[in-house]
């Protein structure tokens, strides 16, 4: 294992690398700190630049996007009370309080290292449990990868906020779309509408970009004409220096949030938005003073949203490098830039293609040093940039997509298709379905297709291996349990509801 | 929401009886043990039966949650449908026309649609449409050397 690392050290430590991913991480905390733009973005706007570059070049630069937009989110939630990523939506609720109280230096210090220490934790994570998971994947045999598809989108839809049965929808059609082109079996062209370029299926990147980058851009239209009023800040090293000895002060907290931003990570479809709230809320329970959060005064109330949403970043890519599952939206598009190298992330990929993951795991820890470098360096043009109107940002993005998307194949339908997956996207955004299950089910649906076709070729027809073997029953058995959870869940709410309505009131 | 509800929901039926009829139409292979059909069938199966679900319940439940006053005026009206019918159609010109001059168009345009004050907004447009367009130029046709539209 030394030896790939000491090899893929070798891939990773060219200057036209390290400069990608400092570029990448730069880029990313600049896009991450501005309000409606997000690390999802980042990465689907420069997914198709790295068609041209090596897929270590290309990836090391994603690592780099992904690092700092994950991290930039912190800029905004503390100076202007708007996430600047969903994944930071918890660190508003003490963030901008301590700002407005005159400390925003101490906010955004206290933000920025723990970000950065988050994420190296999850990245030793990272670096200890996906061999070992990959080892284990090793047994995996068709039955256990359809059951894997059927946990994650059974955990995408329990897991996702409204209605589960639109999140399964939402899977459903994404998996009608993995059907029209060609049997990934045998070749036979189906749901083609007697169009010529359905032949060949939707290509991944052009819908992926589609369906999150149009209908996030549409409603950044509102945000228009909206005064931001920012917090001026001044930031110094010694805010630097203080903000390091008050996280060490809570370096429980920093674990208990570490654990859970690398958990919530690992679960399919939800990332660091989720991992914010449930570790502040976590902070929360276990604080002695809990009446103090929300007021901007306590450190932890800071330290464990940033730590944890960082932390799911490391959590995120297990799935996505050990079975080809990603963790998150940002993790999907990354599986995408895989995809598009002709990489198969799974458990083979780190037989096949050990130098390229342990190059990866490496950037991962050269980006988080970048990024450590330009939070005491460039976060005065990152609190500027966060103010750029959206008139200006909304037709270049929407200009800059379309080329991207035209750059994967040269062709126009490409863009069409872009086009058509947003218009999808942003009519199912409004009717409150989630996106990301639409865009499992397209990438995934080939998957599940070759294998449930694989499992019941090798089991003559028969469906009893998928719960006859131990692997596979237990991932079904979870996905039946993650299923009725938000029932139960919802009973026992309304339960609590009642009780509290029925108690009569004390004296 | 239950309106927009069963609307959804009839439209996806809809869709889903079209898959179906087109699945009728695979090509099934002798040689293989399992049918082309089946996934498909499996897969449309369960759409179909999610939307009929969802439609059920529009009937059958109680009160949902409704959308926010003027939500579907800012979706379906105003400036968003302006900007993707804008876009729409810098898609179809960009081929005849090519990428450069559309592009700078359509960001000059657009930003001097969207903007609250035109005339301070103006020469920024003209130079981001110029700039962006001249980066686009010099990646992706000089660096990576792929081609333009």
């Amino acid at each position: 294992m030394w030896d790939q690392y000491v090899t893929s050290f070798g891939l990773v430590a060219t200057p036209q690398i390290i400069l990608s991913i400092a570029a990448g991480v730069l880029g990313g905390l600049f896009v991450g700190a501005m309000p409606g733009l997000t690390s999802t973005m980042a990465i689907a706007l420069l997914v198709p630049v790295t068609f041209g570059m090596e897929p270590v070049h290309g990836l090391s630069l994603l690592m780099g996007v992904y690092c700092g937009g994950i991290s930039g989110g912190f800029v905004a939630s503390c100076l202007l009370n708007i996430p600047g990523t969903p994944s930071s939506a918890a660190t508003c609720l003490d963030g901008f309080p301590m700002s407005k109280n005159g400390q925003a230096p101490r906010a955004l210090a206290l933000a920025g290292y723990s970000s950065m220490i988050g994420g190296c934790l999850s990245g030793v994570c990272l670096v200890v449990i996906a061999p070992t998971l990959a080892n284990f994947a090793l047994r995996f045999g068709p039955w256990e990868y359809f059951a894997l598809v059927i946990f994650t989108f059974s955990c995408v839809s329990s897991l996702s906020s409204g209605s589960t049965l639109k999140s399964f929808i939402a899977a459903g059609l994404g998996l009608m779309f993995a059907l029209v082109g060609t049997d990934p079996s045998n070749g036979v062209v189906r749901f083609d509408f007697g169009f010529e370029d359905l032949e060949s299926g939707f290509d991944v990147m052009p819908a992926l970009i589609g369906v999150f980058a149009i209908p996030q851009l549409l409603e950044d239209i509102d945000d228009i004409g909206v005064e931001a009023h920012l917090i001026a800040c001044n930031i110094k090293f010694a805010d630097y220096m203080s903000a390091a000895r008050e996280i060490w002060h809570h370096k429980i907290e920093v674990i208990r949030s570490t654990v859970i931003g690398v958990v919530i990570g690992i679960l399919p479809g939800v990332g660091p938005g989720l991992s914010n709230v449930v570790a502040y809320a976590q902070a929360r329970t276990a604080s002695k003073t809990p009446e103090k959060f929300g007021q901007g005064v306590l450190p932890e109330a800071i330290i464990a949203p940033e730590t944890a949403n960082n932390a799911s970043m490391g959590g995120a890519m297990i799935p996505l490098l050990t079975l080809g599952i990603p963790g998150d939206a940002s993790t999907l598009m990354m599986l995408g830039a895989f995809m598009l190298h002709n990489i198969q992330p799974g458990p083979l990929l780190f037989r096949d293609n050990g130098d390229i993951v342990y190059a990866i795991f490496i950037a991962y820890f050269i980006a988080f040093g970048f990024l450590l470098l330009f939070l005491h360096f460039c976060l005065k043009p990152i609190i500027k940039a966060i103010v750029v109107p959206a008139q200006f940002m909304i037709p270049v993005l929407l200009v800059l997509c379309t080329i991207g998307c035209f750059s994967l194949n040269n062709r126009m339908f490409d863009v069409y298709c872009f086009l058509g997956f947003g218009l999808v996207g942003y009519v199912l955004k409004q009717l409150k379905y989630p996106l990301l299950p639409v865009i499992l089910g397209l990438i995934l649906g080939h998957m599940a297709e070759q294998q449930l076709r694989l499992s019941l070729t090798l089991s003559s027809g028969s469906l009893l291996p998928f719960v006859t073997r131990p692997i596979s029953a237990v991932l079904l058995l979870i996905s039946a349990a993650s299923l009725l959870m938000p029932y139960f869940a919802a009973r026992r709410q309304e339960k609590r509801r009642m009780a509290i309505l029925v108690t009569p009131p004390e004296d | 929401m239950k309106t927009a509800n069963r609307i959804s929901a009839s439209v996806i039926i809809l869709i889903c009886l079209l898959m179906f009829q087109q699945a009728t139409q695979i090509q099934d292979m002798a040689y293989h043990l399992s049918s082309n059909r089946t996934f498909p069938y499996m897969t449309i199966g369960f759409v179909l039966l999610l939307a009929v679900s969802l439609l059920v319940t529009t009937f059958v439940s109680g009160p949902t949650t409704a959308f926010a006053n003027g939500y579907w005026k800012r979706v379906i009206g105003g400036k968003r449908l302006i900007v993707l019918g804008s876009f729409c159609i810098y898609l179809f010109v960009l081929p005849i026309v090519g990428f450069l001059p559309t592009s700078a168009a359509f960001i000059v345009l657009m930003t001097v649609f969207l903007s609250p004050r035109i005339r301070h907004d103006l020469p920024a447009a003209l130079a981001i449409a110029v700039g962006v367009v001249g980066v686009c130029y010099v990646v992706f046709v000089y660096w990576l050397q792929f081609y333009l539209p």
